[in-house]
């Protein structure tokens, strides 16, 4: 693709930023208008007379959507370029340069957003803007000077491509992780506008009023809880952007050689994106966490009060996210010739995810109707309830998420026939394992120390209580015995009854052991349950850690019986791609308007009320759909911006080979 | 190209249609579009049945507390015959009453427990509980005087006496309660003024006239006293002065 500026007016591009312009100009007149006729400041301003509420949810939505997408592709790319100049495999470098190309176009669109979403608010919050301003503008400035650093870096990384190859190449990866580095900065600064809102710190108890440093302001309790989360969705927002993208380009594809590249790609998008998807329940987990801590009212809200159907949706749209990546896997078995050993093992897989769903869908505190309590014979269902709770979920979730690694791990022994003894690996395969080994073994002792000498005060919990602490702690211990065990399995070349092994303990343990513990402990110490979420998440996240590296050096050098055929994959496929770009995009707006909405009628929680007509929570109906519009018009643009930067591109499907 | 890319918009736009009618049903499902009548608790019908509303609305109590078996929370111990000591809060406030009593050594009687553990839910904290219940008469519950009292009526009808005169709310509480409502209003902070480090601002009582707001908060509102605006935003260089 030739390099051409996005700002060069006369081209087509030039067209469509000043098309852009005008139409932010024409939103923007109202705003100027109102204000010429005032006779005094106002706190709240009509949009056209209109909502000013839906105004900015609509134009802030997007323009998050946009950042979310301008800041998980560069992480994606520069993930993708490095792997291809350490790999050497062109088709990693094409591919992050591609995605290089659609973000410079994307870029100006979020601009465009950011400026609209800042002008609106000046025009129809202003009170609102007046207090935030007064604590936080000299973060603004830091913001703007961050942005340019952010442009130019782009710029430089993208236009930079083609001549920096070679020797260069280093310095090139390095510019990509300075994006990423401004990027991430970026965020943290309008995340901390974001959290303040709804965990100010720096308040007076008695006065509300604002005493505190900017810093502090900055520094409130939900910040980096919320900047965790983000940062992991964003990523995985990003890989199902490049799957759904790559299944349009496959759909459309004339030539065997580019269907080949396409598919090849969608594998990679989803890739991304499952595999951020897997640590992204625990940071939502930890962000509720520090919501419930930060305002516990604000936590029933959420889960328990007018918000928890939210949560109900959002639990489908994550059920199809997980379900559709592993399905997607399962097509893509199709493909890899020698996969049929393992076919039968996916309906079983099935089976699992749907029992998790349901119980992970199943609700716990919904604000029911009086017929509806009659129907079910009190506020919860008799059985059911139980699934409702939040260790129930837990157990769930971690099912979830072990069977998708299970899919994985069989997608990637596809083709894989009899492995090699484990002494030819040499002596490198070994201090591997045992490095791996040795985290892992490293990361379970700490957590069990962690619990064994818990001071049951730290959770407002009697000293009699300290012995329900010990039966995760020693499942931890006993899961170090596990990786011991298995190692020396490894060593012995039945590394595969090894895998089989700690999936085995892991699931008992975690899922099952400590799932119905989570019923005991809810009734005798409450607030232990935290820490046995995290004790259960860890057990996952080393079986995660143990079996990838027990995986890697165990079918290094295996014998294959059969290859990979790219390109050979059903059109079904491609849309489980788009239908998983789709639901994380309306996921994004879902959670988005739960995020703000918790605050009810305040914006800035319990310091600065919202007195505006528009301060009421609205109903899941018209919150499906405001954000369904979003969806569309995000999406949409995205079209269109891909589209655009498409338009410079020659046909230069011939050159991609078939990947091996 | 062309064919491919149609199916995908309409399978996209048929995804979205999807949730927006998951939307509507829970809606009807839950009648959450109903409007739910807000009770305006007035010094006359300060009763147990307008505390109840309280509990189960307003007030949010609900969100921590079952009562029995109305209700699931468990943040919150149950008020309920289920909840701590095997009886309900009415009766189980006369043995806290006692070991208030005991522990700060000053008389206390049942609803004095009451009222204490609304406004000062952090004197006595109950066993195997963390002390997180907020404050309902602080953002972002705010009750008003009269709501906390039905409240604690309510509380009392729960296998105790329902006893209004026997409610007593501690000194400056009801300061505290008129403090609360004033500071509603919210004025301008302006560090770099008032702090001024660099020194390179005039002194903000140095405006006059136009550009500096006033308020008059007996008046209700904000409201402000001319209206020009400097160049380079004379509301950021204004200070609101009380009167
Ligand atoms: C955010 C959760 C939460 C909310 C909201 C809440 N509470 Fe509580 N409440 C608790 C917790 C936790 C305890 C136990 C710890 C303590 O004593 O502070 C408690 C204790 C109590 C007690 C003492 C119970 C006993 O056995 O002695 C009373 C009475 C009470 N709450 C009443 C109320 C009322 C009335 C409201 C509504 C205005 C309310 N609570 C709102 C969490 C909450």
């Amino acid at each position: 693709m030739k390099p051409r500026g996005w700002l060069t007016i006369g081209g087509r591009k030039g067209w469509a930023t000043a098309g852009l312009m005008v139409l932010g100009l024409l939103l923007l007149a109202p705003a100027v208008m109102a204000a010429g006729g005032e006779a005094a400041p106002a706190d709240y301003r009509g949009f056209f007379g209109g909502d000013s509420r839906l105004i900015i949810w609509i134009v802030a939505q997007v323009h998050l959507m946009f950042g979310a997408f301008v800041l998980g592709v560069p992480i994606f790319a520069s993930i993708v370029e490095v792997i291809g100049w350490r790999t050497g495999d062109p088709r990693y470098d094409r591919l992050a340069h591609e995605f290089t190309a659609l973000l410079s176009a994307a870029f100006s669109t979020t601009a465009a957003f950011g400026g609209l979403l800042v002008f609106a608010l000046i025009g129809l919050y202003p009170r609102f803007m007046a207090f935030l301003t007064s604590i936080f503008h000299s973060t603004y400035y830091v913001y703007s000077l961050l942005f340019f650093a952010e442009g130019f870096t782009l710029y430089l990384y993208y236009y930079g491509w083609d001549r920096m190859r070679g020797r260069w190449k280093g310095l090139h990866v390095l510019l990509g992780i300075l994006l990423n580095m401004w990027g991430t900065i970026l965020m943290l600064l309008a995340n901390a506008w974001a959290s303040y809102m709804m965990a100010p710190s720096g308040i007076d108890k008695e006065t509300l009023r604002f005493v505190g440093t900017t810093w502090q302001a900055v520094a409130n309790p939900l910040w980096i809880p919320l900047a965790i989360h983000r940062f992991i969705a964003n990523i995985a927002f990003g890989g199902f952007i490049v799957g759904a993208y790559a299944a349009i380009k496959f759909l459309g594809a004339r030539s065997e050689a580019a269907r080949a590249h396409y598919d090849w790609m969608g594998y990679v998008g989803n890739f991304v994106g499952l595999a951020a998807l897997i640590p992204l329940p625990f940071a939502g987990y930890y962000l509720g966490r520090e919501v419930y801590s930060a305002s516990p009212v604000m936590g029933n809200n959420m889960m328990g009060g007018a918000f928890s159907w939210g949560f109900i949706i959002q639990a489908v749209l994550i059920g199809i996210l997980f379900i559709g990546g592993n399905y997607y896997l399962w097509a893509g078995m199709g493909r890899i010739g020698g996969a049929e050993r393992y076919q039968p093992y996916i309906k079983y897989i099935n089976v699992i995810l749907l029992i998790c769903f349901a119980i992970w869908l199943t609700p716990r505190n919904i604000p029911l109707t009086g017929e509806e309590q009659m129907a079910l014979g009190g506020q919860f269902h008799p059985l059911l309830k139980y699934f409702g709770l939040m260790s129930a979920k837990n157990a769930a979730v971690n099912f979830i998420i072990l069977s998708t690694f299970f899919s994985f791990l069989l997608y990637r022994r596809g083709n894989k026939g009899r492995t090699r003894s484990f002494d030819e690996h040499g002596l490198g395969a070994k201090i591997a394992l045992a490095l791996a080994a040795a985290i892992s073994i490293l990361v379970l002792w700490w957590y069990a120390r962690n619990l064994l000498t818990l001071d049951p005060k730290s959770l407002d919990l009697s000293a009699d209580r300290a012995r329900y602490f010990s039966l995760p702690a020693y499942l931890l211990l006993g899961q170090i015995g596990m990786v011991l065990l298995t190692g020396v399995l490894t060593l012995r070349d039945r590394g595969k009854l090894a895998q089989a092994l700690f999936f085995a303990s892991t699931t008992v343990a975690s899922v099952f052991v400590l799932g119905v513990y989570g019923f005991v402990i809810m009734e005798k110490a409450n607030p232990f349950l935290r820490n046995l979420a995290v004790a259960q998440w860890l057990m996952v996240m080393v079986c995660l850690l143990w079996n990838t590296a027990i995986d890697v050096l165990l079918f290094r050098g295996a014998e294959t019986v059969g290859g990979i055929r790219w390109g050979q994959m059903p059109a079904r496929s491609q849309y489980a791609l788009i239908l998983l770009c789709v639901s994380i995009v309306m996921l994004m707006g879902l959670m988005g308007f739960i995020r703000s909405g918790l605050r009810e009628d305040w914006h800035v929680y319990a310091v600065l009320q919202d007195t505006s007509e528009w301060a009421w929570t609205p109903t899941n109906a018209y919150m499906a759909r405001v954000v369904g519009g979003i969806v569309l018009l995000f999406l949409g643009l995205v079209a269109f911006v891909f589209w655009l930067a498409g338009l410079g591109e020659k046909e230069e499907q011939e050159e991609v080979r078939a990947p091996t | 190209m062309r064919r491919p890319f149609l199916g995908v918009v309409v399978f996209t736009v048929a995804l979205v249609l999807v949730f927006v009618w998951i939307g509507e049903v829970i809606t009807r499902v839950s009648g959450e579009g109903e409007r739910r009548s807000s009770v305006v608790i007035t010094g006359g019908n300060i009763t147990p049945e307008a505390g109840e509303a309280v509990f189960w609305g307003k007030g949010k109590c609900s969100t921590c507390h079952a009562v029995g078996s109305r209700g699931a929370s468990i943040r919150g111990p149950n008020q309920g015959e289920s909840g701590p000591l095997g009886m309900p809060i009415g009766a189980r406030a006369e043995e806290r009453a006692r070991e208030r009593a005991r522990a700060t050594g000053k008389p206390f009687t049942a609803s004095d427990y009451l009222v204490e553990s609304l406004v000062d839910p952090g004197a006595f904290v109950v066993q195997g509980y963390k002390n997180e219940m907020p404050n309902p008469m602080r953002p972002p519950i705010r009750l008003t005087l009269e709501e906390v009292k039905a409240v604690v009526l309510y509380l009392q009808s729960l296998g105790g006496n329902v006893d209004l005169a026997a409610i007593g709310l501690p000194a400056g509480v009801e300061a505290q309660a008129k403090a609360a409502a004033v500071v509603e209003e919210w004025t301008p902070y302006l560090p770099a003024v008032q702090g001024d480090r660099l020194g390179l601002r005039a002194d903000p009582r140095h405006y006059s006239g136009g550009s500096v707001l006033h308020r008059y908060p007996q008046e209700g509102g904000r409201q402000y006293r001319g209206g020009s605006r400097q160049p380079g935003g004379g509301s950021q260089d204004s200070q609101s002065t009380d009167p």
